[in-house]
């Protein structure tokens, strides 16, 4: 029987931390079994630390990093539905990269697939298509060139296209429940007071996944249907980001 | 602006007699550029100093007339008065003309677009000037250079494909090229220019920009930091190059923009992308890129090797999952050749190219569009 020594640098020193060794089954993670040619016995060997259980070489529980909020990826029967709703049936999506689009790096430490490219592709196209709402609408500007109105104030446009809108429309369609992500941090530390969705991460990960189901749609109908799909559910309608944008754009000072 | 202002920081007597109530704009564009020079005697603390600093922020605020709601984005105007550029005045010029043919433009393209393609905020010239077409054309250039290369090499690591969307829409690449176009630069103060008796009309078909480095004496060049007054050469031509992009769009609409974008921008230039990247730790890298994708574990084998005891060693290494192998390297120590190795293997995965992948900008709704590869992402480590 072997047992693998704790380095140095793992070592408790006595306030913090304490080493536990022995065959403790209350522990559910943190295992790591040593097979012997004979028997087949597992030792646990943990060491805690601010009563998080932690020790190198040892591997984490599956089970424990793919749950969310009480759903474990790849999620139940619920976890695409909203996704499927805010599509429609014209711009269906294949379920694993619906799934990829509802999952964020953050989760799992990057082992399943995540949206990281699909977000900054749709976001890079929602803005393209934005500024292309914006420049080509009915105008008397004497400068328009060729009808098209291009003296307007940057920042209205950007916000069409910004996390701090995207992230309302998420909630309104409802996909934010089933986003897997982890959260950087929910409550300051010092004050125990809750935090805003700016800083916990969440702004930026939802507003994401409907980043990636822009550019997820533009990878698989091209470039036509997802510049319908814009117009038709992001540029007007319920979820239309001009009146979520029109609450949420302050103009610089 | 008023005549004492200039007065005192002049002080030449020549210059006063120049002044005219016609050059309103040459001596807006002067007092910006005495306000730098202000800088060095700061000390001095005059009332005009003062004065300066709030025109300077004044004018560089309130471009557009904004609408009550700041999302009817069809009532947004020009501030300022400022003229239009006549198409007779625009397509009589022969830099103009000759840019035109150079890029093979169509025929829709105006002399006129062109014209004001090439005017900067900071020209101080009476036509209107090109910011809303480059913030238009930034936004194209963006997407489609993001789209080739997304499509192109669907794995790329998400920070190795931004760099090569940097590569090409940078201000530096995009004043490189628009100076390959033969583009002339005209950073001359109006001021100046109206010395020279040449008026706005003369100076079309010029890059017209007022730059941040002014020549104080030789050998001694000033930098200029302030709003948007003075900008950078790469700054001005990079407009230019952006706002010609919406100019394409305008004319002609998103299809022709984004073929503009490809002969022009994306084509010409080629990256050698496996030179791009580098990895921290690539064996361990490749280890859980293995794992993540359910192939066996890794496992470096010599191929071949030769004076090991020797001071010029060679050895091959090659990296095996399985009986497959992922890659192979060579080093002056084995150290180096499986490391080499795993990086060769790496790059042989992030750098997959689908064969005949088709642009999703490239479809048009008559014929099916056949899916673009979705990558699962980067491995992180």
């Amino acid at each position: 029987m072997y047992l693998r020594q704790i380095p140095r640098s793992l070592r408790p020193f006595q306030p913090l931390g304490r080493l536990v060794v022995g065959e403790s089954a209350g522990i559910s993670h943190g295992q790591l079994a040593f097979k012997s040619q004979q028997t087949q016995q597992v030792r646990t060997l943990v060491y805690t630390k601010d009563g998080v259980v932690r020790a190198r070489g040892l591997k984490k529980n599956e089970e424990e990093y793919l749950t969310v909020n009480g759903v474990t990826y790849p999620g139940n029967e619920d976890t695409l539905k909203d996704a499927k709703t805010f599509l429609g049936e014209e711009y269906s999506l294949p379920d694993p990269v619906i799934l990829q689009t509802i999952t964020h790096k953050s989760f799992a430490h990057g082992k399943k697939p995540y949206n990281e490219k699909l977000a900054i592709l749709g976001k890079e196209f929602l803005r393209l298509q934005a500024s292309h709402y914006a420049v080509s609408q009915t105008n008397d500007n004497p400068h328009a060139i060729n009808k098209h109105n291009f003296d307007i104030s940057p920042q209205p446009i950007e916000v069409l296209s910004s996390s701090v809108a995207l992230h309302e429309v998420c909630k309104k369609t409802g996909i934010h429940k089933n986003i897997f992500w982890k959260k950087r941090i929910s409550e300051n530390t010092s004050t125990g007071q809750e935090l805003d969705a700016k800083f916990t991460g969440e702004q930026s990960v939802f507003a994401r996944s409907i980043h990636a189901l822009i550019g997820a749609i533009l990878l698989r109908h091209g470039e036509p249907k997802a510049r319908k799909f814009i117009s038709e559910k992001l540029l007007s309608g319920p979820y239309s980001l001009i009146s979520v944008s029109e609450k949420v754009y302050a103009p610089r000072p | 602006m008023s005549v004492n202002a200039l007065r005192t920081n002049c002080g030449s007597a020549s210059l006063r007699a120049a002044i005219s109530a016609q050059s309103q704009r040459a001596l807006a564009s002067l007092n910006s550029r005495s306000a730098g020079l202000l800088l060095k005697n700061r000390n001095a603390g005059s009332l005009s100093q003062k004065r300066f600093q709030t025109t300077a922020t004044a004018s560089s605020k309130a471009t557009y007339k904004s609408p009550e709601n700041p999302f009817n984005f069809g009532a947004y105007a020009r501030s300022e008065e400022v003229e239009a550029i006549p198409e007779s005045l625009a397509s009589k010029i022969p830099a103009l003309r000759a840019l035109h043919a150079r890029l093979g433009l169509s025929e829709k393209f105006l002399y006129s677009t062109l014209a004001r393609a090439l005017i900067c905020r900071s020209s101080n010239v009476k036509f209107a000037d090109n910011v809303g077409l480059a913030n238009f054309g930034k936004s194209v250039l963006s997407f489609y250079v993001y789209e080739y290369f997304l499509v192109k090499y669907p794995r790329l690591p998400h920070k190795v494909l931004r760099h090569v969307v940097e590569l090409y829409t940078s201000l530096p690449a995009l004043s490189k090229l628009g100076t390959s176009w033969g583009v002339e630069p005209d950073s001359r103060s109006s001021f100046t220019r109206y010395l020279a008796e040449q008026s706005d009309e003369d100076v079309l078909g010029r890059l017209l920009f007022t730059e941040n480095l002014v020549q104080q004496e030789p050998g001694v060049v000033q930098v200029v930091d302030s709003d948007k007054n003075h900008v950078d050469f790469n700054e001005a031509m990079a407009s230019f190059v952006r706002s010609l992009v919406a100019g394409v769009y305008a004319h002609g609409g998103l299809e022709e923009a984004r073929d503009f974008i490809h002969k022009y921008i994306i084509l010409p230039r080629k990256v050698d992308m496996a030179s791009i990247m580098s990895f921290d730790k690539p064996t361990r890298e490749l280890a859980v890129l293995c794992s993540r994708e359910g192939l066996e574990q890794p496992v470096s084998r010599l191929l071949a090797e030769t004076g090991r005891y020797s001071k010029a060693p060679v050895f091959v290494v090659g990296v095996f999952s399985g009986s497959s192998k992922l890659g192979e390297g060579q080093g002056a120590s084995l150290n180096e050749a499986r490391t080499r190795a795993a990086v060769h293997a790496l790059k042989a995965w992030y750098l997959y190219s689908p064969i005949n992948s088709q642009l999703p900008s490239d479809h048009n709704e008559s014929t099916e569009f056949k899916p673009a590869f979705i990558d699962t992402g980067a491995v992180v480590i």
